[in-house]
C-alpha cells in the first residue's frame, strides 16, 4: 500500500530539494565570520538568509503578480550574481573574463580539458578522502559518544517520520489547510480565508515552485524536517552557549525529544512535531535568534544582530505566537547584559533593527487588511476563545501546583537560587563587580526566559493577560527548559575542577538521566496516533492517478480533502453535489469536461471522531439528502458523520447500479475501506446518463 | 656648393624616389610616419652619405621626409585601377540567383505549413497531439534552434570564408569540428536535461524522451542544412524534408504507426542522410581544391575568439525569435500542471506570420549583393579627399535600399494576409481556420506579422554590418532587443494575459530595427574607416 522505496525517494527528493535551496547553494555565496563558519553556523546563517530572502520575494512577486518558477529563478540568480560581484569587486579580472580565457585556455590543446577532469577528479577524491579521514579518526576517538548522537537522532527522527513513512495521509487537519493555502498562493491567490501571516506557505510554495515538487510532498514530510531543524537549533545554541561540550549536548537533546518531563507532559507536543504546521517552522528560528543576539552581545560585531532581526522577521512573517516568545528571549538576553545595553545607545541600534525586523513581517498582513480582507476567521476565534480567561487562582497556589507537577523546572530554579545567592556574593562582596560577563550569561537568559514562559503559561491561573493560548505555550516551555538545563549542566559540568572528575559527573550524570527515562514508566513520551481525514487509499488512488493519466484530463469526485491535492493536476468535483446531481430528478445528464473521471466512495466512512466507525447500509443510501441551512457546506456535509455516511452510501449504490447498465465505467480499486470507480467515454468529455434512465430506454 | 659626379655605370644603377619609395612599402605598405621610412631606409642600407652622394639630401632623415611627402601624396593620389564592371544579364543572373537562394531557404517552411494544413502533420509537428506531446515538441524544437543558432552562425561565417578562398579543405575541417562541437554542446544540454529534471522534475520522464529525441534529432538537421546552404545545395534540404514527410506519411497515415514513432524515424533517416550527404558534399568539393595545399588550421582558441559574435549573435538571433512563444507558454494561468504549457493558439497565430518573411529574404539576399558589389566597385572610384561624398551617396543608396525592402515586407505582409483570408474562404473546411476566428490568435498574428516585418527590415541592417565585419554592432542590439522582448513580453503575458506575450516579439523588434539602423548609419556616415578596418 505505502511502497517504502517510493516514500524514499519522495523523502529523498524533498531534503534534497530543501537543503539544495534553503542551505547549500546559500551558504557557497554568503561570506562567513571567522567565529561562525562551522557546519551548524552554516546551516542556520545561510537558513535564516534564505528563509527571510524567499518570504519577502515570494510577497513582493505576489504584490506584482509575477510570482512563478521563472521570476523565482531569474531574481535568486540575480541576487548571487550581485553578491558575487559585491564579494568580488577588489578583484582586477572579472569572473566572466576569467571563464572565457579559461575556456580559450581549453580549446588549445585537444588534451586540455581530459587533464583538467583529471585534476577535478582529484581535487574532489583527496576532499572527499581527507574528509572521510577525519570522520574515521573522530569516530576511534569518540566512539561511544558518536553512536550515542547518531542513536539519539536517529530514534527521534524514526519517530517523528513514522506518520510519514505508515501513512499517505497527513497527521493532523491544518496540514490541508496549509496544503490548500500554499497552493493558492502559489497561484497568486494569498489569504484565501482571510488575513493570516503566510510565512510557511511562502516556504512550501518557493520549493514547489522552484522544484515542480508537488505540495504533497512537501507537507507530508515538513513536520519531520522541522522537528529535525528545532533539534539542531537547540544543538546549535548550547554549542555557541556552553562550548563543544557534546556530552550535555546530547543528554538535552535527549530530554527535549524524549522525555514527558521536558515535554511538560503534553504528547500533544509529539502530534504537532509530526505534522506540517507554521508556528513549528517559526519555533526553528526561535534559538538561533537568542544565539545571534547573545553572540551579538558577546561580540558586538553587527552581523550577529543583523542575524537576530532577521530571525525576528521571519518569526514575524510566520506565526504571531513564536514573535511573542522570541520578544521576551530578546528582552531576557537585554536583561542578561543589561550593562551593554544602555551603553553606546545600543538600545537605539537594537530597537530600529528589530523594529524595521518586525514591521517587514507583518507589513503583508497589514496591507491585506488594509485592501479589505477580514482577519482569518477560525483563528480569531481560535484566539478570541484561548486569550479570555474566567479564573484567576492565587498566585503562590498556582506556581506551587506547577511546580509540582513540573519538577525538573522547580529543580533547576533551586539549583538556581543557590547559584544565583553563591554568584551576588562572589561578584558584590569578593570581587566587588557587579557586570555580567559571557560566561555567566547564558544561565541568566536562560532563566529569565524560561520563567517568562512559564508565566505566559500560568497567565489564564493567575490572572494576567494571555498572550499565547495555553494549549501552545508548552511547545515554548518545554524548549525554554532544555535550554536551561542544557546550559546549567554544562556550566555545572564545567565548575568542575579536574578533567577526569569532571568527565566522570557528566558520562554519570547523563547515563543516570537516560536511564531514568528509559526504564522509568511514563517517563518516555508516547506518541499519538494522528488524526485521520483521509483513507491511505484515497492519496494511493490520487498518485497513481496522477502518474498514469494526462494531466488536466482527468477529474475527482469525492469529500473536500482530495481537493487540495488534486488542485494543479486534475479537476476535482465535490460529492455532495454529485450525489445532489444524481438525486436530481431533473437533471437528465451529468456532464464533465475531462476524458477520465473517478468516483471515490468511502465503504467505511471517516470519522473524525473516530466515535461511529461502520460501513456503509443500502439504509443509509435510502435516507433524505441533507440539506445544509447554515453553517459550512463542507463541514455539514463531511465533518458530520450521519451526512458523511448518506452521501457515500447513496454515491456508492448508484455507481453500482450504473456499472449494471453501462459498460464504461469500471472498478478501478476495491479496499475494504474504499471503492474508486472509473469512467472513460473517449477523448473529449464524460456525459453520465443517469442508470435509471437507461434502463427504461 | 659641392656636387658628387657620379660616375657613368653608377649613375646607371642609381635608384630614383619612386622604386626607392617602392621598397620602403614592400618593407611596410603603411608607414605611421617618416622616423618609421627612415628606419627602414636605415635597414635597408642607407645611410647619410650615400643619401647624401645619390639624392643630394644633407641626410637620411631629409630623404625619409621627401619620401614621406610623396608617400602621402601617393595614398591621396592613386590612380584608379579600372574594376571589371558586370554586364546586364550577368548582374541579372547573379541577383536572380540570390533572390532564389534566399527564398529558397524558406521553402521548407512553406512545405511545412502546407502538409499542417492538408496533411494536418508535417515533419515534426502534428495538429492532434495532446498537450503534453505538443508541449514537449516544441520545447525540442525551439531549444534545437536556439543551440544550433550560434554554430551555424559560425559555420556560415567560417566554412564561407575558406570555401570562397577555395580551400575547401580547412573549410571541411572548420566546419566539422564546429558540427563536433555543436554536438558537443547538444550532448552537454541533454545530460543537463536529464540531471536537472532529476533535482527540478519539470516534466515526467515519457515527455523528457520526446523532448531530447527531437531535440537532437532537429540539431543534427539544422547542423547539416548549414553545410548544405554553404555548399549552395539549399534544394536538397528541401528535398531530405520532401522525403521526410513522405516517410510520415507512410508509417502514419498507411501503416497506421503512432505519430511520436513516425517522426521519429522520419527525423532520424533525415538526420541520418543529411550528415552522410554533407560529407560526401564536402568530399566532391574538396576534389576543385588545388593539390598539395594543404595549410594548418589557425589555432582554435584564435578561431573561437574570432567567430565568437557570431556565435553569440546566432544564439541570440534564435532566442529573439522564440523566446516570446516561451514567455506565453510559460504563463500560469490557472494552476498550470508543467513550467511549460503548450497553447496552440498562439503558435498558430506566429507560425503563419513567419511566412512573411519568405519574400523579404529573398529580396533582401538581392538588395544587400547588389549594394556591397557598388560599394566594392565604387571605393575605388573616389579619390582620398572625396570619403565625405562616397560616405554620402551610399548612406543614399543604404536608405533606398531599406525603403525598398521595408516595401517588401509590407507588401509581403499584405499578400500574405490576403492569401489566407482567400484560402480559409475557399477551403472552410481547413483545420486552421481559428486563425480568424479565435481572438487570441488573431491578434496574434497581426502583431506578430507587423514585429517579423519589422525584423526582416532589421535583418537587412545586421546583414550589412556583418558585410562590413562589424559583429559587434549586431550583437549589442540583438542583446537589448531581446531584453525588451522578454522584459516587455513577460510583464504584459503576466499582467494582461499570455498571449499579450506578442507584444514583447513587436517591442523587441522595433528595438532591433532602431538600433541596426542607427549603427548602419553611423557605419555609412564613416565608411571610409569601416571599409579599412574590415580589408
Amino acid at each position: 500500500m505505502i511502497p517504502f522505496m517510493e516514500t524514499i525517494t519522495m523523502l529523498c527528493s524533498f531534503l534534497f530539494s530543501y537543503f539544495l535551496l534553503f542551505v547549500w547553494v546559500p551558504s557557497l555565496f554568503i561570506r562567513f565570520e571567522e567565529d561562525s563558519s562551522g557546519r551548524l553556523d552554516k546551516l542556520f546563517i545561510s537558513l535564516t538568509h534564505s528563509t527571510l530572502f524567499y518570504m519577502i520575494l515570494v510577497h513582493l512577486l505576489i504584490g506584482i503578480r509575477l510570482l512563478e518558477t521563472i521570476t523565482l529563478f531569474v531574481v535568486t540568480i540575480g541576487c548571487i550574481v550581485l553578491l558575487s560581484k559585491y564579494y568580488s569587486r577588489s578583484e582586477s579580472v572579472s569572473r566572466s573574463i576569467k571563464f572565457l580565457v579559461a575556456l580559450f585556455d581549453l580549446t588549445e590543446d585537444r588534451n586540455q580539458w581530459r587533464i583538467e577532469l583529471r585534476r577535478l577528479i582529484k581535487y574532489v577524491r583527496d576532499k572527499s578522502h581527507s574528509q572521510l579521514q577525519e570522520g574515521k579518526q573522530a569516530i576511534s576517538k569518540h566512539p561511544i559518544l558518536i553512536s550515542a548522537y547518531l542513536i539519539v537522532f536517529g530514534v527521534a527522527m524514526t519517530d517523528r517520520f513514522r506518520y510519514s513513512f505508515t501513512h499517505l495521509s497527513f497527521a493532523s487537519s491544518d496540514s490541508y489547510v496549509h496544503l490548500v493555502w500554499s497552493k493558492f498562493l502559489a497561484n497568486m491567490t494569498i489569504y484565501l480565508d482571510g488575513v493570516y501571516p503566510y510565512g510557511f506557505e511562502s516556504i512550501i510554495a518557493t520549493i514547489y515552485e522552484m522544484f515542480s515538487m508537488d505540495m504533497y510532498v512537501i507537507v507530508r514530510f515538513m513536520g519531520a524536517l522541522t522537528t529535525l531543524l528545532m533539534m539542531l537549533s537547540l544543538v546549535y545554541a548550547l554549542s555557541k552557549m556552553i562550548g563543544r561540550d557534546y556530552k550535555t549536548i546530547l543528554l538535552t537533546v535527549f530530554l527535549l525529544f524524549f522525555s514527558s518531563s521536558m515535554m511538560i507532559g503534553n504528547s500533544v507536543i509529539l502530534w504537532r512535531q509530526m505534522s506540517a504546521l507554521s508556528m513549528e517552522y517559526a519555533t526553528i528560528f526561535l534559538f538561533p535568534g537568542i544565539t545571534f543576539f547573545y553572540l551579538f552581545f558577546k561580540t558586538n560585531k553587527r552581523s550577529y544582530l543583523l542575524l537576530a532581526a532577521e530571525c525576528y522577521a521571519i518569526t514575524a512573517f510566520t506565526h504571531p505566537f513564536v514573535v511573542v516568545n522570541l520578544t521576551l528571549a530578546f528582552v531576557a538576553v537585554g536583561i542578561a547584559y543589561s550593562g551593554k545595553l544602555f551603553k553606546n545607545n545600543t538600545w537605539i541600534r537594537i530597537l530600529a533593527y528589530m523594529g524595521v525586523a518586525g514591521f517587514i513581517g507583518i507589513l503583508p498582513p497589514i496591507i491585506g487588511l488594509l485592501m479589505g480582507k477580514p482577519f482569518h476567521g477560525s483563528s480569531l476565534n481560535y484566539i478570541k476563545g484561548e486569550f479570555i480567561s474566567n479564573e484567576s487562582i492565587p498566585a503562590l497556589e498556582t506556581i506551587l501546583t506547577f511546580a509540582n507537577e513540573q519538577n525538573l523546572i522547580a529543580f533547576m530554579y533551586i539549583g538556581l537560587a543557590f547559584y544565583f545567592v553563591g554568584w551576588c556574593i562572589y561578584r558584590y562582596l569578593i570581587r566587588n563587580r557587579g557586570e555580567t560577563n559571557s560566561e555567566q550569561a547564558p544561565i541568566w537568559i536562560s532563566a529569565i526566559f524560561l520563567f517568562m514562559m512559564i508565566i505566559i503559561y500560568l497567565s489564564p491561573e493567575l490572572g494576567l493577560p494571555s498572550i499565547v493560548p495555553v494549549d501552545r505555550q508548552p511547545v515554548f516551555l518545554s524548549m525554554s527548559s532544555a535550554l536551561l538545563f542544557g546550559i546549567g549542566f554544562g556550566k555545572l559540568s564545567l565548575s568542575i575542577r579536574g578533567e577526569k572528575l569532571r568527565a566522570g559527573f557528566q558520562v554519570l550524570g547523563c547515563s543516570a538521566l537516560i536511564l531514568w527515562v528509559l526504564v522509568v514508566p511514563g517517563q518516555r513520551m508516547e506518541f499519538p496516533l494522528g488524526d485521520q481525514h483521509q483513507y491511505d487509499e484515497s492519496i494511493r488512488a490520487y498518485l497513481d492517478i496522477k502518474a498514469d493519466y494526462p494531466l488536466k484530463n482527468w477529474d475527482i469526485i469525492s469529500p473536500v480533502d482530495e481537493l487540495g491535492l488534486i488542485r494543479g493536476y486534475g479537476y476535482h468535483t465535490e460529492l455532495w453535489e454529485f450525489v445532489r446531481d444524481i438525486e436530481d430528478t431533473e437533471l437528465r445528464n451529468q456532464e464533465f469536461s475531462t476524458s477520465y473521471v473517478f468516483l471515490f466512495v468511502e465503504k467505511i466512512p471517516i470519522d473524525i471522531t473516530k466515535e461511529e466507525i461502520r460501513p456503509i447500509t443500502l439504509q443509509d443510501a435510502e435516507s433524505t439528502f441533507p440539506v445544509v441551512t447554515n453553517g459550512l457546506l463542507t463541514e455539514f456535509y463531511y465533518g458530520d458523520i450521519d451526512n458523511r455516511r448518506i452521501l457515500q452510501a447513496k454515491a456508492y449504490y448508484w455507481a453500482e447500479d450504473y456499472m449494471k447498465h453501462n459498460t464504461d465505467m469500471t472498478v478501478y480499486l476495491d479496499t475494504p475501506n474504499m471503492k474508486i470507480y472509473k469512467i472513460y467515454q473517449g477523448k473529449d468529455k464524460v456525459i453520465l446518463i443517469k442508470a435509471k434512465q437507461v434502463t427504461s430506454e | 656648393m659641392h656636387t658628387t659626379i657620379l660616375p657613368t655605370q653608377e649613375m646607371a644603377k642609381r635608384p630614383s624616389l619612386e622604386s626607392l619609395l617602392d621598397e620602403v612599402l614592400v618593407k611596410h605598405q603603411n608607414p605611421e610616419d617618416r622616423h618609421e621610412i627612415a628606419a627602414i631606409l636605415e635597414s635597408l642600407g642607407w645611410n647619410d652619405i650615400r643619401a647624401r652622394e645619390i639624392f643630394g639630401v644633407a641626410d637620411v632623415f631629409e630623404l625619409a621626409d621627401i619620401l614621406w611627402e610623396r608617400c602621402r601624396s601617393k595614398i591621396m593620389y592613386t590612380s584608379f585601377s579600372k574594376v571589371e564592371r558586370l554586364s546586364f544579364n550577368e548582374m541579372a543572373m547573379l541577383l536572380i540567383r540570390q533572390f532564389l537562394r534566399g527564398v529558397i531557404f524558406a521553402v521548407p517552411m512553406a512545405i511545412s505549413v502546407v502538409c499542417m494544413l492538408t496533411l494536418k502533420y508535417s515533419l515534426w509537428s502534428y495538429e492532434n497531439l495532446s498537450v503534453e506531446l505538443a508541449t514537449s515538441i516544441a520545447i525540442g524544437t525551439i531549444l534545437s534552434f536556439i543551440t544550433v543558432g550560434g554554430f551555424t552562425q559560425a559555420i556560415a561565417r567560417r566554412g564561407f570564408f575558406y570555401i570562397i578562398q577555395g580551400y575547401y579543405n580547412m573549410a571541411r575541417r572548420i566546419t566539422f569540428h564546429f558540427i563536433r562541437l555543436g554536438f558537443l554542446v547538444c550532448l552537454i544540454i541533454c545530460i543537463s536535461i536529464l540531471l536537472l529534471n532529476l533535482v527540478i522534475k519539470v516534466f515526467p520522464i515519457d515527455m523528457l524522451v520526446v523532448i531530447i529525441l527531437y531535440f537532437f534529432f532537429l540539431n543534427t538537421i539544422w547542423l547539416s542544412v548549414t553545410v548544405m546552404y554553404i555548399l549552395k545545395k539549399e534544394l536538397l534540404f528541401t528535398g531530405l524534408i520532401i522525403c521526410g514527410i513522405a516517410v510520415v506519411f507512410i508509417l502514419f497515415s498507411v501503416m497506421s504507426v503512432n505519430i511520436i514513432l513516425a517522426q521519429l524515424i522520419a527525423l532520424s533517416l533525415v538526420s541520418i542522410t543529411s550528415m552522410i550527404l554533407v560529407i560526401y558534399l564536402f568530399k566532391k568539393a574538396e576534389l576543385k581544391e588545388e593539390k598539395g595545399i594543404s595549410p594548418q588550421l589557425p589555432k582554435m582558441s584564435v578561431t573561437l575568439f574570432s567567430t565568437l559574435p557570431y556565435y553569440i549573435y546566432g544564439t541570440l538571433y534564435f532566442t529573439f525569435l522564440f523566446i516570446d512563444r516561451i514567455v506565453a507558454w510559460t504563463r500560469n494561468n490557472d494552476f498550470m500542471p508543467y513550467l511549460i504549457w503548450f497553447r496552440g493558439e498562439y503558435e498558430l497565430g506566429l507560425d503563419f506570420a513567419l511566412l512573411v518573411l519568405i519574400l523579404p529574404m529573398g529580396i533582401s539576399e538581392v538588395v544587400l549583393t547588389k549594394m556591397m558589389m557598388d560599394i566594392e566597385i565604387s571605393q575605388k572610384s573616389y579619390w582620398g579627399d572625396e570619403i565625405h561624398i562616397m560616405n554620402r551617396k551610399f548612406f543614399t543608396v543604404y536608405v533606398r535600399r531599406l525603403s525598398q525592402i521595408f516595401l517588401t515586407a509590407v507588401v509581403s505582409a499584405g499578400l500574405l494576409y490576403w492569401s489566407l483570408v482567400e484560402l480559409f474562404a475557399h477551403f472552410p473546411t481547413l483545420n486552421s481556420k481559428s486563425l480568424f476566428t479565435n481572438s487570441e490568435t488573431y491578434l496574434v498574428f497581426i502583431v506578430s506579422l507587423v514585429a517579423y516585418v519589422l525584423v526582416a527590415v532589421a535583418l537587412m541592417n545586421a546583414v550589412i554590418l556583418f558585410s562590413l565585419s562589424q559583429p559587434d554592432f549586431v550583437v549589442r542590439a540583438i542583446w537589448i532587443s531581446l531584453l525588451v522582448n522578454v522584459g516587455t513580453g513577460f510583464l504584459l503575458s503576466r499582467w494582461i494575459d499570455y498571449h499579450y506575450a506578442v507584444f514583447g516579439l513587436l517591442l523587441g523588434s522595433i528595438a532591433f530595427l532602431y538600433f541596426t539602423t542607427k549603427d548602419v548609419v553611423l557605419v555609412l556616415r564613416n565608411l571610409d574607416y569601416y571599409l579599412y578596418a574590415a580589408s
